[in-house]
Formats: structure tokens, C-alpha cells, sequence
């Protein structure tokens, strides 16, 4: 685990079942065979409601729909606002005890946290995973849009067309890096962007 | 009244603010040696020498009116400047009382407080302000509380909400900042708020400001210093407007250096709220031009000896980096190599 240049970047722990909890919702945005088989082999106490965010296409089935134990209810979405409107609904029902797994791309990931925090969910509750693309939603502090699936250092903001160097300081209330603009004290001079965000 | 105002001074376009020589003399310069590094640097805030910037809880000058308006207009084009997350009201209420309770005793004949139960009456003679109010019922003030009283207190103003051993930035008034947005560090947690900062975390300062600042009981609020540079005398430099002051740093020529570059220093209290258990941090700032400071030699050959010295990761986060050689060489002509004992005094 490396460790973030500005603290407010999130860090991932390894993903683990909290065994303390009783009921788990589990949020996956990505495939990842080696750990949907580490966690669904040994599942905890407890039902588990496992949201699946697949592609739109129906390709070969998910790793995660294979070899889930018995408590599990398995749902498959495909698209993010779909993933989305079934955690509400879980979270809706959800008990004192409930423990909420969120993996997958930071974007699905801080967007399904907010949804969460609207029920009131702690942050102890709660556990995340990066999986997949690491592409940055980035959040313009000039006008204030959300640029999505950004893999470069500098990007063309999807609102107002500047340049927004992509800083490492993360909002978990916006789900989103800062990106200002770069050349605001030289204007014109704009570095090459460059694949960071794989 | 005993400041003389000047209510027509302005903070952009212009840019007429000037300070009186009496302003230059109570300017808080922030460094006691030849060099500068983060620390805890925090001390109680108790009532400081008649006329010092440490007089009273919240200090009142000569820029007050004129930095009211300034507020306003950035307000008027973002209304975003003042954020307070829903379950902030007890700490809104908080910091209502605190300043106008502090304001009214301290500037007695500018601020009055009368309470009749819940029904308190408020009076603001320089603004021109009257406004009768019930305590708790958001309903009879024009806006809500938080937003009503930093309307009219000089400073930024953020209020953190304490739980789970950590504070959170869950409101702010903030209008006058060294380039961090409210709007999108709001809800953070201490260490993530501060997570640009460079050198301090791994210097253990945050998490010890953070232990000791849990702590902070009612009745004992506590102080410390902190500055940057800014250019021009422009107290919106937020991470929002950066396209419109950005290009003022690449501005700076010999010529222009002791107009143009200001000093920016931030007295920083830290009071506890009483109902909320809240934390009101007000974020006092001052700025004086390098020709203000350069009145009184040995502001100016200190200030040379800490730029001259500061690690270039700080001046890259404080965003010197483009005009600080030019500054540097402005003030070196005021730097003889005397030695100076430690300490802030102007002489």
C-alpha cells in the first residue's frame, strides 16, 4: 500500500468481511476473481446482499456470481445509476448491524459512499476497495463540474473547457480530486498531459 | 467611535486599501527568528496589550466596513462562499452568541446586545444594522445565523463539528482565503481538510494540533499565527477565482514589488461552543504591502532572512515561487546582516 502524497486521498486496505456485523451489503464495480473468491469461500455470519454492477452487454458471467454461498442475494445491475437505486433500496431495509462493502473504481466507489452517507451510515461501517480502471472523477473548482474517467494528469474540463491540473486532494463529499486550472498564472502554458490514472 | 473607518477602500480592481502607519504598527509579523518551520505554535487567547491585534476576542480595525463590503460582493457572486451542513444549527446559534456576546463587550460603542428572555435586540453602529431576533429561531433573522453574524465580523470563520475523536469542517464563511475552497474541503475530517499542507504531517504537527484541539475547553480558546504572500491587496485569492488573481503573480516586477506584494498573515483562534460542543475557528487576516513592513527595517531584513530560507516545498505550496526572487532582491537592500534577537516587535 503505497502511501498518498496528500492525506486526503483515500487509502485501501486489504478487503476483509467484518465479522462483527450481521447483515452485508456488498457493492462490487469491477471484476476481481482472487479476491471474489477469498471473500465469497469464506462468507461470514449473516446474510449477505451481494449488488453487481456488470456491462450493459451480456458478456460471460461474473466471477462474483460463482460459488456464492447460500446467504447470499445475488443482483445484477448494469449501469451505475441502476447499482445505484438497488443500494438505496438495500440500504432502505437495511438493519442496526449492517456492514456495507464498496469496491470498485473510485468514481462507482465515492458515489455509492454518498448514498450510504445519506442513510446515516458511519464511517466505521463502512469498507472500500479501489478494483478495476483507475481513472479520477475530477471536480472543477472553477465551475464545478464533475469530470468523469479521467486517466491524465491534465484534462479539458467537461464544463467550462479549462485545463485542470488533477490534483491528489480527494472530497469524499463530492467523490471527486480537485482539478484547477493550470494555466491560470501564464495562461497558455499547458503542459503535455500524461496516462496516470491507468 | 474610536477606529476611524475607511469604508471606500477596496479589495479588488483599484485595489485603494492602504494601511494607516497606526495599522502598520499592529500588524501581527508572524516571525520571531531568521527562519521558518511549521509548529504547534498554539497559545491561549487571552486579552493581549491595549491596541495590539490580541486586544480582544475578535479584532475590529480601521478595514472593517470596507471588508464587509468586500464579503458581500464575493457572497453576491457565489453564494457557495458560506456552506453549513444541516446538522450544524446548535454550532450556528454557538457562534451567533459568541460574537456578538464578545463584539458588544469589547466595542461597546459600536456593537450593543440587549436580551429579554429569548428576544434579543442588536445593534451595529458602523454597518448600520438593527435587528431585533428571537435566540434559536432561525425565522426572524433575514438569513440564517451562522451567515448573519460572519456577515458583519471581520475574518473567515469555519466551524467544526467534534465526533469520533476527530473534527470536521462542517460549515465556513469563506471569503478571504490563501487559496482553499470551502466548497470543496467542506465535511472533511482534520487530517483530510489539511492534506495539502506539505512537510507538517510528517512532522507529527497536525495529529498533535488535532489531540490538543480536542480538548480545547469553553472559556479557554487558544491562538496562533500563520502567513503567505499575496499579491496585490486582494482577500478573495480562493482556488474558485484563481483564473482572475493567478496572473497577478507573474505580474511582479522591481519596480512594482513594494506596492504589489503583501505580507499576508492570519491570526487563527480556536473557541469551544458551548451547546454544540462545536469548535469556532475564526481565521483573522491582515495584509500589509512590502513598502508598509519596509517602514520598520527590521520587519523587512527578517522577512529576507525567513524567504530567503524557506524550503522550496512551502514556498511552492504558498505559491511564491514565481516572484519571490524579485521580492528577495527588493528586500535585500534593507538586510545589512545585523543580528536580530529573537522576537515579532516592529523596532
Amino acid at each position: 500500500m503505497s502511501t498518498p502524497a496528500i492525506k486526503s486521498q483515500p487509502v485501501y486496505a486489504e478487503l476483509e468481511w467484518d465479522r462483527a456485523g450481521t447483515h452485508h451489503i456488498l457493492f462490487v464495480a469491477a471484476e476481481d476473481a482472487a479476491l471474489a473468491q477469498r471473500l465469497l469461500s469464506n462468507p461470514p455470519a449473516g446474510t449477505i446482499t451481494l449488488i453487481h454492477l456488470g456491462s450493459a452487454s451480456a458478456e460471460a458471467r461474473s466471477c462474483w456470481s460463482q460459488g456464492l454461498p447460500d446467504s447470499a442475494l445475488y443482483l445484477e445491475t448494469h449501469s451505475l445509476a441502476e447499482a445505484l437505486e438497488v443500494l438505496r433500496d438495500a440500504l432502505y431495509v437495511a438493519q442496526m448491524g449492517t456492514r456495507i462493502y464498496l469496491a470498485g473504481p473510485e468514481d462507482a466507489v465515492w458515489q455509492a459512499s454518498r448514498v450510504a452517507d445519506g442513510f446515516g451510515v458511519g464511517r466505521d461501517e463502512v469498507r472500500y476497495a479501489q478494483l478495476g480502471s483507475k481513472a479520477r472523477p475530477v471536480f472543477c473548482v472553477h465551475c464545478r463540474t464533475i469530470t468523469r474517467g479521467v486517466h491524465t494528469n491534465i484534462v479539458s474540463c467537461s464544463g467550462c473547457g479549462r485545463s485542470l491540473f488533477v490534483r491528489d486532494h480527494f472530497s469524499r463529499r463530492l467523490g471527486a480530486y480537485m482539478g484547477f486550472q493550470i494555466d491560470a498564472e501564464v495562461p497558455g502554458e499547458v503542459p503535455a498531459a500524461e496516462v496516470v490514472y491507468p | 467611535m474610536s477606529i476611524a473607518f475607511k469604508p471606500d477602500e477596496t479589495f479588488r480592481g483599484d485595489y485603494t486599501y492602504r494601511n494607516s502607519p497606526a495599522a502598520i504598527r499592529r500588524f501581527p509579523f508572524p516571525f520571531h527568528q531568521d527562519q521558518y518551520m511549521y509548529s504547534v505554535n498554539m497559545e491561549p487567547h487571552t486579552k493581549g496589550p491595549a491596541g495590539s491585534v490580541f486586544e480582544n476576542a475578535f479584532d475590529i480595525d480601521e478595514h472593517y466596513i470596507a471588508e464587509m463590503r468586500d464579503r458581500a460582493i464575493t457572497l453576491e457572486r457565489d453564494p457557495g462562499r458560506c456552506v453549513s451542513l444541516p446538522h450544524m444549527m446548535d454550532a450556528e446559534w454557538d457562534t451567533l452568541e459568541l460574537i456578538m456576546e464578545s463584539l458588544s463587550r469589547d466595542y461597546p460603542d459600536m456593537f450593543t446586545l440587549a436580551k429579554d428572555g429569548a428576544r434579543w435586540s442588536w445593534i451595529n453602529r458602523p454597518l448600520g444594522i438593527e435587528q431585533t431576533f428571537t435566540f434559536g429561531d432561525a425565522a426572524t433573522l433575514p438569513c440564517p445565523p451562522f451567515e448573519y453574524i460572519t456577515r458583519q465580523c471581520q475574518g473567515d470563520f469555519v466551524i467544526m463539528d467534534q465526533r469520533d475523536n476527530d473534527l470536521f469542517a462542517d460549515a465556513g464563511m469563506i471569503t478571504s482565503q490563501a487559496d482553499w475552497s470551502l466548497m470543496f474541503d467542506a465535511g472533511m475530517s482534520f487530517m483530510e481538510w489539511h492534506g495539502p499542507v506539505p512537510l507538517a504531517h510528517e512532522l507529527g504537527v497536525f495529529e498533535r494540533a488535532l489531540k490538543y484541539l480536542l480538548m480545547l475547553q469553553q472559556g479557554r480558546p487558544v491562538r496562533r499565527l500563520n502567513w503567505t504572500m499575496t499579491i496585490n491587496p486582494r482577500l478573495d485569492t480562493s482556488p474558485e477565482t484563481y483564473p482572475e488573481w493567478g496572473p497577478d503573480r507573474a505580474s511582479v516586477t522591481p519596480d512594482n514589488v513594494g506596492d504589489k506584494v503583501h505580507l499576508r498573515v492570519e491570526l487563527q483562534a480556536l473557541f469551544r461552543l458551548p451547546r454544540s460542543n462545536g469548535m469556532l475557528f475564526s481565521i483573522r487576516g491582515y495584509l500589509a504591502s512590502m513598502n508598509e513592513l519596509a517602514t520598520y527595517p527590521r520587519w523587512a531584513k527578517r522577512l529576507h532572512r525567513v524567504l530567503s530560507t524557506l524550503p522550496n516545498e512551502l514556498a511552492e505550496y504558498k505559491g511564491l515561487v514565481r516572484y519571490k526572487p524579485t521580492t528577495l532582491e527588493w528586500l535585500s537592500k534593507f538586510d545589512d546582516g545585523e543580528v536580530l534577537p529573537a522576537g515579532t516587535q516592529p523596532e
